[in-house]
């Protein structure tokens, strides 16, 4: 029922976002990869919206800027521009850019080179346990904070920043809880819907969300446990999951398997840390989306890192095996899989490694390579 | 072997010394007598290599590679690596002018030469590495990687106390040196900058990266002092920086004489060497020695210009490279000027000036770094190469990237796209890897410059 | 009823093989057809075929297990598993100590991590002909020579050509190359059989290999790639007496597993209203 609402929502929010255009409010889209505070966007009084679409048609369009040595979700960010065909892109009246890996850098590179658009990048230190490293980041939101002061004609204060943050970390508390819920076998929500759901908080207007998402945590918790599920408990981890990127997680739930954690960096809105909404709030959205994190596998140090905190929730949430999803060409991440599948390999934990350039043509062969996983982790003849 | 070592500027009064020194290495290594042979074979084919200077120039490499190899038996106490490490050629060389004791080398680039260039025996490295995680195919992992990892898996380098890298221009290095420090416990460090300069951020390098990188040099400074047990001073770096830029200035005269001399004079497979050369880790003294080396050379070229001697004809078409040619393989760079084409020049060496500065010799680094063609942006590289189109009267732009480079990779079509619109020459576009020889196309190539060549001439009128 | 039939039927892309195996798991029939382009619509026929020549009729079959690339549309299977399964329990019910399958077929290649009969870890490549039977199909074609006497050609090679393109359509061209600058026809094949051996080898040693090393499929057939897959991969490699029938054979042995542990534990064995008929639904 809620999902409905959702669902329209969703459908109406070009109208929406014109609409704010139209009253005065800008439009600020953002990168993935959980660097921006998108509290300072919504304090700003501008619309945040997180650019995460996937789609073979964009990235293939992305082709005519960009080779396909550049991995497909970047192509797609440059694709939708291109194309033109997507309101929510076209209606951006900036764009801040975290710098985090080559691909996602180059296309704010080529956004910004292009000039049709206000262009505001984070630096992101690659390294952070020195203090300078830390006031990088910082002198980053401070600068951050002033261009959107500028750009928008209204003023960041700490009250609305304040307020901002109450709201986004209630939403990420929702999540969490809702997430966390997979934890008991069977899992209430299947990870196609959390992940719909998460997707959908990167594009809904965040009260909607939040009343959203309390309804559905209600529901989930009064809904009758179903009967014991012998599916194998899966967790996904990899680089990025775009809105529409779903035919893993189809293929997975189709074929028995049930996903039942991720930690994906970019697409997915984390939800494991919430911003302390006191002292210099600066220093808070520092500690909540750099320093308390888990590393994205193109920060430094990291692998080591990673791969213990997925061992963890491989313990916490009962999962058999791992399937590593990555986008086609993110060298970061395929190099860390082979450290990752070996370490695991240790531990006798099955690891499936997938690759994908959102082309259709690979389905049958996903199908094949899921399913052979799935055999293995169920023993077939069971 | 004496003759080859004759040809890489070795002298006969060193050879007693240097002789055993090089065999135990090319043992390591597997280079055979027949290796020998066609190592002979292949100098003479693709470089000038009866230039003296440039004679010299080699033997500088070739030692750099031998001390490399056998760090440990020479009593060197502690190795230090760097691997696409933009400012540790310059740290190394103050190390070793201070310490017997220590062996700094600039990983790779003497291993790429003299295995690779001269011998042809990188595929077994490259092999090596994509026995480990570094893929080949059509979605490639860098090459230049593969010689890092190949030497190491096969056990070739010996292990450093400090392998040391850069955010400068990828990912895929560090992410290489932490998956090697787990797999292999070296230990490791990134040295860092920042490439989030914004549009505003121009003309000038902005302060606050340059800030942020030397404050990154300071740290990695603590580090190497750590390993070492001595300090490496300001000072030391400011007569680094003294020498080198007395090297880079000799390089730069025997660069603006074959961007001006028609016939051109000297091939473009010795900008490579010369790279090679600038990231050598050499002593203060070596450093003079191989400003000596490119001086000899110049002369030896002038010589040539005046005799209207060149390497193709005169009224070659001129062409902008962007990116090295075959940094492990010369065949490019020579297929070019079979073909007729004049490479005058490589974008690699632009840089736009800059009027900040400092007393704090790792802010100048800082500041200098942004103003290299791969350290700008899209806003600031794509003005850099039109104008010097502009000023080397260039008819043509030679657009060739690395298909296992990210970095490199996504500005090749928006080059191609702004060299187009605003000058109207003709641009070959060219996926290849300069790092690995098995991704040559002798025949896709050859046509494809000659196409190239005639649509240049065809626009002359 | 007793089970007394067992069928597995293998759908490959170039190839479609039927195994019946009876209770005690000796091979009652078998039948290799080529797949065509019409493969859908012709497993019942292959598998008719098998019924006819075995004199049994398809209501004997106790359990019909169907793999390969067209499982999915194999109506009157009753369940379909895959070929990386498949070919794990099929191999080593002749060599039970087998720890690595290698199966290179006409448009595939992968390799099966295996222990006690069971699959653990696999590799694939079907992105692309090289490393596939189908990059065999093209330089056969290109030197005007058949396939199965590449082996033999090769095998009196005495001075390996070295073939450096890892695309087959580069492959190709430098093979062309090589002939008319003079190389003899086995030194030739013989680079071949080493550029698909190591282009495998290296796509399998992520799995670790250990003997016994099996190698299976159409390729195998190829005595010139085994031998090149011994050397690039530094061990004895065994093949099967009918190296392409270890994914068929494997879909039976697993289905009588499935059958027999159906009826110990009294649960409804799962067999589909089958008739053997066309598939009338291409997915």
């Amino acid at each position: 029922m809620e999902e409905e609402s959702l669902t329209d929502h969703l459908k109406d929010r070009p109208l929406h976002l014109a609409e704010a255009k139209k009253s005065g409010r800008k439009i600020v889209g953002f990168f993935p990869g959980n660097f921006v505070p998108e509290e300072m966007i919504y304090a700003s009084g501008a619309v945040p919206l997180c650019l995460i679409q996937s789609g073979f048609r964009a990235a293939d369009a992305g082709l005519a800027v960009m080779p396909h040595i550049i991995c497909p979700f970047a192509r797609a960010q440059v694709g939708e521009r291109l194309l033109k065909e997507n309101p929510c892109y076209n209606m951006m009246d900036m764009l801040v850019a975290p710098i985090t890996c080559q691909h996602m850098k180059k296309v704010a590179e080529i956004w910004e080179y292009r000039g049709d658009l206000e262009i505001f990048k984070l630096g992101i230190p690659q390294q952070y346990e020195d203090d300078f490293e830390v006031e990088y980041f910082i002198n980053g939101l401070k600068a951050l904070r002033g261009r959107l002061e500028a750009f928008t004609g209204n003023k960041i204060t700490d009250e609305k920043l304040g307020k901002a943050i109450e709201l986004y970390n209630r939403m990420r508390e929702l999540l969490r809880k809702i997430s966390l819920m997979r934890r008991i076998s069977p899992s209430p929500l299947s990870a196609l819907e959390f992940i719909k759901l998460n997707h959908a908080s990167f594009y809904a207007d965040p009260v909607f969300m939040v009343e959203v998402l309390e309804s559905v945590y209600q529901e989930l918790r009064d809904k009758k446990p179903a009967a014991e599920s012998i599916a194998p408990r899966i967790l996904l981890t990899g680089p990025n999951i775009g809105n529409g990127d779903y035919t893993v997680l189809e293929i997975v739930q189709a074929t028995g398997g049930e996903i039942v954690v991720e930690e994906i960096c970019g697409g997915i809105r984390n939800y494991w840390q919430s911003i302390e909404n006191q002292g210099d709030l600066l220093q808070s959205m520092t500690r909540g989306y750099l320093l308390d994190r888990v590393p994205c596998a193109f920060l430094r140090n990291a692998s080591k890192k990673r791969f213990d905190y997925i061992l963890q929730l491989v313990k916490e949430f009962n999962v058999s095996g791992i399937i590593w999803y990555e986008l086609l060409c993110c060298e970061t991440y395929d190099a860390e899989s082979y450290y990752f599948t070996e370490k695991m390999g240790e531990l006798d934990i099955p690891v499936l490694v997938l690759e994908s350039d959102y082309s259709t043509a690979a389905t049958g062969q996903l199908k094949t390579r899921i399913q052979a996983f799935i055999e293995i982790l169920e023993g077939v003849t069971e | 072997m004496i003759e080859l070592l004759k040809l890489c500027g070795f002298e006969d009064n060193e050879l007693e010394t240097e002789l055993p020194r090089v065999e135990k290495v090319f043992r390591r290594l597997g280079i055979t007598d027949e290796d020998i042979e066609r190592g002979k074979q292949r100098l003479a084919k693709y470089y000038d290599i009866e230039l003296k200077g440039l004679r010299k120039v080699f033997r500088l490499i070739m030692l750099e590679l031998v001390d490399g190899l056998l760090a440990k038996e020479g009593g060197k106490k502690k190795v230090i690596y760097g691997f696409m490490a933009p400012g540790i050629a310059i740290l190394g060389s103050a190390l070793v002018s201070k310490s017997k004791e220590v062996l700094s080398i600039h990983q790779s680039w003497a291993f790429q030469v003299v295995v690779g260039c001269i011998f042809d025996k990188i595929v077994p490295v490259m092999e090596a590495a994509e026995k480990k995680w570094l893929k080949a195919g059509v979605v490639s992992h860098c090459a230049n990687i593969k010689t890092l990892v190949g030497p190491i898996a096969l056990g070739l380098f010996p292990k450093p106390d400090l392998l040391v890298t850069s955010g400068f221009t990828c990912e895929a290095s560090p992410k290489t040196l932490d998956l090697l420090h787990e797999f292999y416990d070296i230990p490791v460090w990134h040295l860092e900058t920042n490439l989030d300069r914004q549009s505003w951020e121009y003309p000038e390098p902005p302060m606050r990266i340059a800030d942020l990188t030397a404050k990154s040099m300071r740290k990695l400074v603590r580090r190497i002092q750590e390993v070492v047990g001595f300090e490496i001073t300001d000072d030391m770096v400011r007569e680094v920086m003294a020498a080198k830029g007395k090297l880079e200035d000799a390089l730069r005269r025997v660069r603006d004489l074959v961007e001006n001399s028609d016939p051109m004079p000297l091939s473009p497979s010795h900008e490579n060497i010369w790279y090679c050369l600038d990231e050598l880790t050499l002593t203060i003294d070596g450093i003079a020695e191989a400003t000596g080396a490119i001086d000899t050379l110049y002369e030896e070229l002038k010589e040539r210009v005046a005799r209207g001697e060149g390497v193709v004809e005169k009224g070659a078409p001129r062409v902008l490279a962007i990116l090295p040619g075959g940094q492990t393989d010369p065949r490019m760079d020579y297929l070019a000027c079979k073909a007729g084409i004049a490479i005058v020049a490589v974008d690699f060496n632009l840089g736009a000036p800059f009027k900040e500065a400092s007393e704090d010799p790792y802010v100048m680094f800082g500041l200098g770094s942004q103003q290299f063609t791969l350290g700008l942006t899209l806003l600031g590289r794509i003005p850099l190469i039109i104008e010097a189109c502009k000023n080397l009267k260039i008819e043509g732009v030679l657009d060739r990237y690395h298909a296992g480079c990210r970095t490199t990779v996504a500005d090749a079509l928006i080059i191609e796209d702004a060299v187009k619109k605003e000058l109207g020459i003709p641009v070959l576009v060219l996926e290849w890897e300069s790092f690995d020889p098995r991704v040559y196309n002798h025949e896709q190539f050859k046509n494809k410059f000659e196409v190239f060549k005639t649509m240049m001439l065809g626009r002359r009128v | 009823m007793v089970p007394d039939y067992f069928a597995g039927i293998d759908l490959g892309s170039t190839m479609t093989k039927v195994v019946i195996l009876d209770r005690d798991e000796t091979i009652r029939v078998s039948v290799i057809k080529h797949t065509g382009a019409e493969h859908r619509r012709l497993a019942n026929q292959v598998m008719a075929e098998a019924l006819a020549e075995a004199g049994l009729s398809f209501e004997e079959i106790s359990y019909v297990v169907a793999t390969g690339y067209g499982r999915i549309t194999v109506p009157f299977a009753d369940r379909q598993i895959t070929e990386l399964t498949c070919h794990a329990r099929g191999v080593s019910h002749y060599f039970s100590d087998v720890r690595l399958a290698i199966d290179i077929g006409g448009q595939d290649s992968k390799g099966l991590k295996i222990k006690d009969g069971r699959l653990l870890d696999f590799v694939m490549s079907d992105k692309c002909a090289a490393g596939t039977g189908r990059f065999l199909e093209l330089i056969a074609e290109a030197l005007e020579i058949r396939l199965e006497d590449m082996g033999n050609i090769a095998a009196q090679s005495t001075n390996k050509v070295t073939i450096s393109s890892t695309c087959t359509v580069f492959a190709r061209k430098e093979v062309i190359s090589r002939i008319s600058e003079g190389a003899s026809l086995e030194d030739i094949l013989a680079g071949i059989h080493d550029a698909i051996a190591k282009r495998v080898a290296r796509m399998v040693e992520r799995l670790k290999v250990e003997p016994d090393v099996l190698f299976t499929g159409g390729v195998a057939r190829n005595i010139g790639v085994v031998r090149a897959l011994e050397k690039n991969l530094g061990c004895k490699v065994l093949v099967p007496e009918e190296p392409m029938l270890s994914g068929a054979i494997g879909a039976a042995l697993l289905g009588k597993e499935i059958m027999l542990k159906a009826l110990a534990q009294g649960k409804p064995i799962q067999k589909s209203e089958r008739r053997l008929e066309e598939s009338t639904f291409f997915q």
